[in-house]
């Protein structure tokens, strides 16, 4: 398993995942109902059945990943965070059912609209939602933590391994006696975001990452660490839920709160004025530290964009229309750049 | 089939329409705006579309509703005899609607503008409180203006540098540069306008009556309909917006000398069936001077760059500058005209 950094919204990936779902009506019998539609949403089905609608999801993970992701969820809803779904247990009590080979499980199906950070509204309502899940989740103890779900003081060692990646894939292009436009786009920006990675891995050892990583393992506290707009839905009666915890960890908070402003600067045009807005009106709810906000210099920097879609390219190599992987390619070298202006001008108001 | 719909074949279309609808289809043949299926329950429009299952279940649900809350001058889109929104053929989407008779509707007199700004008031009213069939994918564009129009000044300012620091520059680039400044200028008004006209509280107050919007209300969306009235069409790419941002593209649409007359006909008559305040016309306004047809253009050109065509792209250029000033009289109208 590789757990990403911060998570990209990924509709390929998606449907790679939805194609390897083993759809059979044997399987939805033996859950105790009969389906009358099935509906592709994302990376999930959605199921119309007999007994109402639920969310229809294959484990992905190998399963003392799910136990953690599903104590996780126990654990929101025992210190009173109701903002997250329901597993609905099989007949028989257990969480999953297998079938021929994969394991499945329920939830309940929240049916509503996605958020939209461009709405002011919704976009307070997502971090009231942050701020609250960030607190409830403290004091997790979950009975077996794998070794990748446990973020605690990691960071420098991940922001290494990446950097060694992209360093890697610079030397496998140069090898490369014919060069396509990814591989020149690639080689435009390599160097630039080696350097922003060298030099985030310098700031952030210069900044008390550590205590703060020591102070969130005494406190157990743990992320969604995929807090996308997607992954937030508004039902139409004013409900809020945090869905798809698939890729939860224990880490410090500011790793979901920086992925969340990183995710609205792409839409705003790296706009520092609602950077600001998001950490005051997460501020409001859940006070922020000084220190806490010097961590976030560094996770800007670092390029996890680049790194990851170069990553996907050259050595996971996904069977991705190569079209798709040059616009890509480009937006995401290009943040290399518009990037630094942001964090200069952050870096001022901070 | 021709034209556009030429991959179809006609009588595999009319044994899937006839199985999935239980119609008996008569005759077929292709419009400029789809496929008539003349039925045994009368003549049909089968129209292709992009959207996937759960955003036509969204506009399904969202026609129906406006429909069943009185108002009857659109043309649901039907359902199969299992309940779906939409058929699929050879992979790809068509949904069946009613077929209406009649020509795009002419606003060219004060009487006329005002029949269509009445219908859109009467549209609106009955799209409150719109909660979609579950499953629906919902399009949303509650909020967003505002942020919208600060980041796409912010790309075009970006662009401008870009330009500037060009040695030699093209004939696009000079057209942009001659005008950048008075749209960024107006980006910015329209920005500052929505901030201080209570754009987010006609946010919320619209978030919380759920209010369903046309999303596309303009010309080619009006039909004539009875002896004096109209017909509203393309309502599939309804959104839950705010209720100005339709009557911006009203009033926008209107075309002749007497643009101003027209939109204050439509917006008096809008008024009377749902009252407008200051606040919705100053917002009103904040759309029409937004230059949104420069910056699409100006993103094709110097950001996308997908397609990029650089004869066809400068024409489209000088366009959308002559079109955006084609709406300073309807803007006029919005100063002095109440």
């Amino acid at each position: 398993m590789r757990m990403e950094l911060f998570m990209e919204e990924n509709r390929q990936s998606d449907r790679e995942f939805l194609g390897g779902y083993n759809l059979d009506v044997k399987l939805f019998e033996a859950m105790g109902f009969k389906v009358k539609q099935i509906i592709p949403v994302r990376s999930v089905y959605r199921i119309v059945t007999d007994k109402g609608f639920y969310c229809l999801k294959r484990l992905r993970f190998p399963m003392e990943d799910m136990d953690f992701i599903f104590s996780a969820l126990e654990h929101l809803k025992g210190k009173g965070f109701n903002n997250a779904y329901d597993i609905v247990k099989q007949e028989n009590g257990d969480d999953f059912i297998s079938f021929k080979g994969d394991k499945y499980f329920l939830t309940q199906w929240i049916d509503g609209r996605e958020c939209d950070f461009m709405n002011p509204m919704d976009l307070d309502a997502a971090i009231e939602v942050l701020a609250r899940l960030h607190n409830a989740s403290e004091g997790f103890a979950p009975v077996v933590c794998p070794p990748d779900r446990c973020w605690y003081g990691k960071w420098p060692e991940y922001f290494n391994d990446r950097i060694e990646e992209m360093k890697q894939m610079k030397e496998q292009v140069l090898e490369k006696p014919e060069k396509s436009e990814i591989d020149r786009i690639y080689l435009d920006y390599a160097d630039m975001c080696i350097n922003d990675g060298e030099e985030a891995l310098q700031i952030l050892s210069k900044t008390d990452y550590r205590s703060l990583s020591e102070e969130a393992a005494v406190k157990k506290s743990f992320i969604h660490h995929d807090f996308a707009h997607h992954n937030i839905i508004h039902t139409f009666d004013g409900r809020i839920y945090a869905v798809d915890f698939d890729y939860c960890i224990m880490d410090i908070r500011m790793h979901d709160v920086g992925s969340l402003i990183l995710r609205n600067m792409k839409k705003s045009n790296w706009d520092t004025d609602k950077a600001m807005d998001i950490l005051e009106s997460y501020d409001r709810r859940n006070p922020v530290s000084s220190t806490e906000l010097k961590v976030l210099v560094p996770f800007f920097l670092f390029p996890q964009d680049f790194w990851m879609i170069s990553r996907q390219y050259y050595i996971e190599r996904k069977d991705w229309d190569e079209e798709d992987f040059t616009d890509k390619m480009s937006t995401k070298s290009e943040y290399t750049l518009v990037r630094r202006k942001f964090i200069e001008e952050f870096e001022k108001r901070i | 089939m021709s034209g556009g719909y030429e991959k179809l074949k006609r009588h595999d279309l009319k044994l899937l329409i006839e199985n999935l609808y239980g119609l008996e289809v008569r005759n077929m043949q292709e419009g400029d705006r789809g496929i008539l299926v003349y039925t045994d329950r009368g003549i049909k429009r089968l129209k292709g579309t992009e959207s996937d299952e759960a955003k036509i279940l969204f506009s399904a649900s969202a026609y129906e509703h406006v429909y069943n809350n009185g108002f009857r001058q659109i043309s649901c889109i039907n359902r199969t005899l299992n309940g779906s929104c939409h058929m699929k053929y050879d992979k790809n989407n068509y949904i069946l609607q009613d077929f209406t008779k009649g020509r795009v509707y002419e606003a060219n007199t004060a009487e006329a503008a005002a029949v269509a700004g009445k219908a859109l008031a009467e549209l609106h009213k009955a799209g409150e409180y719109f909660i979609p069939a579950p499953g629906s994918r919902a399009r949303v564009d509650w909020g967003k203006w505002m942020e919208k129009f600060k980041a796409n000044s912010i790309s075009l300012k970006k662009y401008k540098e870009l330009i500037c620091l060009k040695e030699k520059k093209s004939e696009i680039d000079k057209l942009f540069l001659e005008n950048i400044d008075k749209f960024l200028e107006k980006m910015q008004y329209a920005h500052g306008l929505l901030k201080e006209s209570g754009y987010l509280d006609k946010v919320r107050q619209s978030m919380s009556c759920n209010q369903i919007t046309h999303g596309e209300f303009k010309k080619h969306a009006i039909f004539e309909g009875d002896p004096e009235g109209v017909f509203i069409t393309n309502f599939e790419e309804c959104s839950y917006d705010i209720c100005e941002f339709d009557i911006a593209t009203l009033l926008e649409s209107f075309s002749g000398k007497n643009k101003d007359e027209l939109a204050a006909a439509a917006a008096e008559a809008y008024s009377d069936v749902k009252p407008l305040d200051e606040g919705s016309m100053k917002i009103i306004k904040a759309f029409l001077i937004y230059p949104k047809r420069f910056f699409k253009v100006s993103e094709s050109i110097y950001g996308r760059r997908k397609n990029y065509n650089e004869i066809e792209l400068a024409q489209k250029l000088a366009r959308s500058i002559k079109r955006e000033k084609k709406k300073e009289e309807v803007i006029r109208f919005l100063d002095f005209g109440r």
